[in-house]
């Protein structure tokens, strides 16, 4: 999988890092057990700390989509990902509240906002 | 000096100079003169201006080098006039031919900020960067390296195996017409000490080799997949001439030191080493220029994918477009702007360190030399 980081981005590049590995899951381009870089190889590569690279990794780790051990380094969770319970999809909820309240500042109405949700659905499983 | 010395002494300098002239047209194509530019723009007649202008003042200072270096050296007979006049014509040259890398490289750099592809670029800094383990090879194993081992090994068991054969005076320094000009007494260390100058050659070549493993991918915007692929084909083959090379001045030493034994005589040796050296920096310029710096010249078979990614535009951390100083990154290892193979990332104290360890290397066996 091609992993893409924008440096002048406000989002923090950490944030970029896992939301693009977790994208990478829900296209099918990353498999499960597949492995990632380490640490230091794909900071390198990025050009950005360590830190940043950890930290990324931590988080998923939190979220259940990868696995770190000292064996392999890190892969994608080989067993089944979390699934998606009532506190997923409340905070899920939340998360899409100010993008949608958003678009309906802007005028958008409750079609187009779903066409834009299908729209971005077909970009993941097309 | 006379004819046929001086002709090999002025021909020596031939592969440095074309190599210095074509230097623009053997960087990737998405940098000019050390700045990061759109693909399309560097076959634009702007920049395409600058490296006609660069090749032109290459040519004609080469040309000049190569007159006034045989009109010093023709009949001149002072070793230190020589050597001197040689090794500073050299130098004169590289700096000359530096000043007109940068002053194209400044002027590129101003103009680029004028052009209105520039805010569209610099609006994002995408770094890409492929995650999926590789199933084909990026270099060869470093167990490659084991056959100079063996052959320093072997070489330093054989001259203590017939130490008492060894003349009572070593010959250490030649002129340019092959004279002794300087001598040792034999001794254990004199005996011994190509052995361990070819030692040193191959941990220079292991650094290198690690160098090509370890340094920084890098993805061109528009085609990720074929530019990675070139990449691997570019790492893999500059890996398989190291070795070679590696092995050819091991061989060089080895042979060096076992010559006072009368295996073969001096005049054999002679053509080794010249044929051994040629083939070295005949080899390294054609690489150079079939696979182009970060093998941007490859053509691969299949047809590119195309898909529109911005890349980074990282100018602020190359000074002079030749030096990386990125303190963020922990990268050591960095292709090279302007030219081919890799550079370091100087902002990284290890990268110090590495540079003071080869600068040790290969000076300690020199200075014991000298002892």
């Amino acid at each position: 999988m091609f992993l893409a980081i924008d440096l002048q981005s406000d989002v923090p590049i950490y944030t970029q890092i896992a939301e693009s590995i977790i994208e990478g899951i829900a296209k099918g381009e990353l498999v499960k057990g597949e492995s990632l870089p380490s640490v230091r190889s794909l900071a390198v590569d990025l050009g950005v700390n360590l830190h940043t690279v950890n930290k990324a990794y931590h988080l998923l780790k939190q979220e259940g989509y990868v696995q770190i051990n000292r064996k392999q380094g890190v892969i994608i969770e080989p067993n089944a990902f979390p699934s998606a319970d009532n506190t997923f999809t409340q905070r899920q909820q939340q998360r899409l509240k100010p993008i949608i309240a958003e678009a309906i500042c802007r005028g958008m109405e409750r079609d187009e906002i779903i066409a834009m949700l299908d729209e971005v659905y077909g970009q993941l499983k097309g | 000096m006379t004819g046929t010395t001086i002709l090999i002494m002025l021909a020596v300098l031939l592969p440095v100079i074309f190599i210095t002239a074509i230097t623009p047209i053997i960087t990737r194509r998405t940098e000019a003169f050390g700045v990061t530019i759109p693909e399309e723009v560097k076959s634009g007649a702007f920049v395409a201006s600058h490296i006609k202008r660069y090749i032109g003042i290459c040519i004609l200072l080469g040309v000049i080098l190569l007159v006034s270096l045989y009109v010093v050296l023709n009949g001149q007979s002072n070793e230190n006039v020589i050597a001197w006049s040689y090794t500073g014509g050299i130098l004169l040259y590289m700096l000359v031919t530096f000043i007109a890398y940068y002053t194209s490289h400044t002027a590129i750099k101003s103009w680029k900020q004028q052009q209105p592809w520039y805010h569209e670029q610099i609006a994002v800094q995408r770094i890409v960067v492929q995650t999926s383990f590789q199933p084909k090879r990026y270099v060869i194993s470093p167990l490659w390296y084991i056959p100079h081992l063996l052959l320093i090994a072997f070489t330093t068991a054989y001259s203590l195996i017939r130490y008492d054969d060894f003349p009572d005076v070593l010959p250490m320094k030649y002129d340019f017409s092959g004279q002794v000009t300087s001598s040792v007494e034999k001794s254990l260390q004199s005996v011994l000490m190509l052995s361990f100058i070819g030692l040193a050659i191959v941990i220079t070549f292991l650094i290198s080799h690690y160098a090509i493993v370890k340094s920084k991918q890098i993805v061109e915007s528009h085609d990720p997949q074929g530019s990675l692929e070139r990449n691997r084909i570019f790492r893999f083959t500059w890996s398989i001439y190291t070795g070679i090379a590696g092995f050819i001045v091991v061989m060089i030493m080895c042979m060096g030191q076992l010559t006072p034994l009368q295996l073969w005589t001096p005049n054999d040796f002679k053509i080794v080493t010249a044929v051994g050296i040629g083939f070295v920096v005949i080899g390294a310029m054609i690489l150079s220029i079939k696979l182009g710096q970060g093998g941007s010249r490859i053509v691969l078979r299949d047809p590119k994918q195309e898909a529109s990614i911005n890349n980074a535009d990282l100018d602020k951390y190359w000074k002079a477009g030749i030096f990386y100083w990125n303190p963020q990154d922990p990268a050591i290892f960095v292709e090279k702007r302007f030219g081919v193979g890799w550079s370091m990332n100087y902002a990284n104290p290890l990268s110090w360190i590495i540079f003071i360890g080869i600068l040790l290397i290969v000076l300690v066996p020199t200075f014991l030399l000298n002892m």
